[in-house]
C-alpha cells in the first residue's frame, strides 16, 4: 500500500470531522483517531479490532497504578461497607507489614447485613491497604496489594 | 384515604442502557439525585457516566449483576437512596425482588406486591381477567390432565392452536400446532424446554387466531384510586413474538372497540387496585372484531413514548409521582391525544439472521429535527457489550397524520448511522415502504410472511 492511499484516508476522516475512523479490506487494516487536537496515526495490518484503542472512561477512578509483577490485589467480591476489624474496637485483621497465609482472614465485606470473611489466596506480606475502615466498597475494587513470597 | 406523600430525595436505578438513561433525565428534572448501578462490562456505559453516582454491582453475566438482588440493595444501602427504579426487564417485574425491597425499607417504584402477584403469573391473571369481566382466550390447561381430555378439548377449538408456557414471554416457549400428529410431542419438547428456561413446566393451549393485531393499553393510576387509560398502542410488528415497531393510535379499530378496549384494561387495572404505570394487553382478532386479554405488564414499556408523544406526559414522572403517594391531578377527559406516533426499535443485529450484532460503533449520528425523539444510549466510540440486550436506541417520530409520521420517521431512519456493527436500520426502512404497512393490511405475521 502506498503514502498517498494512507494520507488520503486520513484526509477523509479529517473532512468529515470524526474521531475514529477504521477501514478493512481483504487483510487490510487502516485506523485514524483524534484525540483533541493531537493526532494519532496507525496503519495496522492483520490485527483485531480490539489493538485499535478504547473510549476513554469517564467512569469512576479506574486503579491506574501500574500493577507489579511481585504484588496480587484482593478485590472485594461484593458491594457492601469494608470492616478492618471483627467486631468494632477490636484490633484489626491485618496491619501493613504483616506476613499471611492462604486462607488468612483479611477484612469483612458487610453485604444486606451479612458479615462476609473475606480470605488471603496467596501467602506474603501487606503491601498496601487500599481502603479505609468502615468504608463503601464496590464489587470489583481492590482492598489490599500483597507482596507474594 | 387521604394522601401521605414521601417526595424521593435519591433514586437508585436498577437497570442499564436508554431506559436508565431515560429515568435519569426525569429524576434531573424532578430535582432528585440518581445512582446508577453496573456490571463489570459496563464501565464506560452512558449510564454509568451521566448519572451522580455510580456503583459496579458484578461481573458481565446478568444473573451476577443487573440481576443481583443484594448486590443491588446493598448499593442503595451504602448510596442512601430511598427508591429504586427497575426499568424494565431484569427485576422489573420480580415478586422477589418487589418483596426484598420492602422488606429492606426501599421505595419500589412500581405497583404493589400484591398487584404483581395477581398480573404476574400468565394463568392466575386471565381467571382474574374473567372475574373483572375482561374476555380471554380461553385457555386448555395441560399439566396434570390425561391426553385423551386434552385433545377432546383441542378437537372443540379446532386447529391451529397455540402452546405457551406460562412462566414464558417475550416469544419464549411458544409453538403454533396444525394438527394432532405435533400435538404431543411439541407438548413434550415444551415443557422440558420451559423446564430448563424457566424452571417450571405448566403450559396451556389457546385458539390461534389467523389474523390478529396486538393491542395495548396504557394505564395510569395512583394510590387512590384513580385510574386512567392513556389510549392503545398497536405493537403488531413483530419479529419472533418481539415487537420491533410500534405506533399509536391503533389503525384498524373503530371509535366503539377503541372505547371498548380501553375500558377493559381500565376495569382489570381497577379489579386490583393498581397504582403504578402498567399495560394490558390484547389480541385483536381482525376478522371479527373481538378483542382478548393476553396480560398485563407490571411496568415501563419499551414503547411508553409513542404514548407521551400523543398525551404530552412524562410517563415516567407520573410514575415516580404516584409512587410517592401523590394523587394523579388529571381526569380522563382532561387527556387530550393528538396526532399520530411510531417507534422504530434499533437493534445491534445482523439482518441476516437476527443475532446479536455487538462490537464497537465508529460512528454514529443520531436523527434529529421537527417531531423526532431519539432514545438511546449509544456514542462514537462506544463498544456495545455481548452481554445483554441487542436493542442500542428508539426512534420516536411524532406527525399529524399516521402518512406523515411514517414519512418522517423514513427520513429520520434516512439520517441514522452507526458504523461498525451490523443494526436492523434497513429493516425498519422496508417494514415502512411495504405497502401491506402503509395501507395497514398485516397482522403479527408480517414478517414472517415478506422475507424483507
Amino acid at each position: 500500500m502506498d503514502i498517498k492511499k494512507i494520507e488520503e484516508f486520513i484526509q477523509l476522516a479529517k473532512r468529515n470531522n470524526v474521531t475514529e475512523l477504521m477501514y478493512e479490506n481483504d487483510g487490510l487494516k487502516m485506523a485514524v483517531s483524534f484525540e483533541k487536537t493531537v493526532i494519532r496515526e496507525t496503519v495496522i495490518s492483520n490485527q483485531s479490532r480490539d489493538q485499535v484503542g478504547q473510549a476513554p472512561s469517564h467512569g469512576k477512578a479506574v486503579e491506574s497504578k501500574p500493577l507489579r509483577p511481585d504484588l496480587v490485589e484482593i478485590k472485594s467480591p461484593f458491594v457492601g461497607t469494608f470492616y478492618r476489624t471483627p467486631s468494632p474496637g477490636s484490633d484489626p485483621y491485618v496491619k501493613t507489614g504483616d506476613t499471611i497465609r492462604p486462607g488468612q482472614v483479611l477484612c469483612i465485606v458487610e453485604a444486606m447485613k451479612i458479615m462476609n470473611e473475606i480470605e488471603s489466596e496467596v501467602a506474603g506480606t501487606i503491601e498496601e491497604i487500599c481502603i479505609d475502615n468502615e468504608t463503601y466498597v464496590e464489587f470489583g475494587q481492590v482492598l489490599f496489594r500483597i507482596k507474594v513470597k | 384515604m387521604e394522601e401521605t406523600t414521601t417526595p424521593f430525595k435519591k433514586i437508585l436505578i436498577a437497570n442499564r442502557g436508554e431506559i436508565a438513561i431515560r429515568i435519569l433525565r426525569t429524576c434531573r428534572e424532578l430535582g432528585i439525585a440518581t445512582v446508577s448501578v453496573h456490571s463489570t462490562a459496563d464501565e464506560s456505559s452512558l449510564h454509568v457516566k451521566l448519572a451522580d453516582e455510580s456503583v459496579c454491582i458484578g461481573p458481565e453475566k446478568s444473573i451476577h449483576s443487573y440481576l443481583n438482588m443484594s448486590a443491588i440493595l446493598s448499593a442503595a444501602e451504602i448510596t442512601g437512596a430511598d427508591a429504586v427504579h427497575p426499568g424494565f426487564g431484569f427485576l422489573s417485574e420480580n415478586l422477589e425482588f418487589a418483596r426484598l425491597c420492602s422488606e429492606w425499607k426501599i421505595n419500589f417504584i412500581g405497583p404493589s406486591i400484591s398487584a404483581i402477584e395477581q398480573m404476574g403469573d400468565k394463568i392466575r391473571s386471565k381467571e382474574i381477567a374473567v372475574s373483572a369481566g375482561v374476555p380471554i382466550l380461553a385457555p386448555i390447561l395441560v399439566k396434570g390432565r390425561a391426553y385423551d381430555e386434552i385433545v377432546a378439548d383441542v378437537t372443540k377449538f379446532g386447529f391451529p392452536v397455540l402452546i405457551k408456557s406460562s412462566a414464558g414471554g417475550g416469544g419464549r416457549g411458544m409453538k403454533r400446532i396444525d394438527k394432532f400428529e405435533e400435538l404431543r410431542p411439541s407438548l413434550e419438547r415444551l415443557a422440558a424446554e420451559a423446564k430448563a428456561s424457566f424452571g417450571d413446566d405448566t403450559l396451556f393451549i389457546e385458539k390461534y387466531i389467523e389474523r390478529p393485531r396486538h393491542v395495548e393499553v396504557q394505564i395510569l393510576a395512583d394510590k387512590y384510586g384513580t385510574t386512567l387509560h392513556l389510549g392503545e398502542r398497536d405493537c403488531t410488528i413483530q419479529r419472533r413474538f418481539q415487537k420491533i415497531v410500534e405506533e399509536s393510535p391503533c389503525a384498524v379499530i373503530d371509535e366503539k372497540t377503541r372505547r371498548a378496549i380501553c375500558e377493559s384494561a381500565v376495569n382489570l387495572a381497577k379489579f386490583v387496585n393498581y397504582d403504578s404505570v402498567g399495560t394490558v394487553e390484547f389480541l385483536y382478532d381482525q376478522d371479527t372484531k373481538k378483542f382478548y386479554f393476553m396480560e398485563m405488564n407490571t411496568r415501563i414499556q419499551v414503547e411508553h413514548p409513542v404514548t407521551e408523544m400523543r398525551t404530552g406526559l412524562d410517563l415516567i414522572a407520573q410514575q415516580i409521582k404516584v409512587a410517592q403517594g401523590e394523587k394523579l391531578e388529571l381526569y380522563q377527559d382532561e387527556i387530550i391525544f393528538s396526532g399520530h406516533s411510531i417507534e422504530c426499535r434499533i437493534n445491534a443485529e445482523d439482518p441476516e439472521n437476527g443475532k446479536p450484532s455487538p462490537g464497537k460503533i465508529i460512528y454514529y449520528y443520531r436523527p434529529a429535527g421537527i417531531g423526532v425523539r431519539v432514545d438511546d444510549f449509544i456514542y462514537s466510540g462506544y463498544v456495545v457489550p455481548p452481554f445483554y440486550d441487542s436493542m442500542c436506541a428508539k426512534i420516536i417520530t411524532h406527525a399529524q397524520t399516521r402518512s406523515e409520521c411514517i414519512g418522517r420517521m423514513k427520513r429520520a431512519l434516512n439520517e441514522m448511522v452507526i458504523e461498525g456493527i451490523k443494526t436492523n436500520i434497513d429493516l425498519h426502512k422496508k417494514i415502512l415502504q411495504h405497502s401491506d404497512f402503509i395501507g395497514n393490511n398485516y397482522s403479527t405475521n408480517f414478517l414472517a410472511k415478506n422475507s424483507l
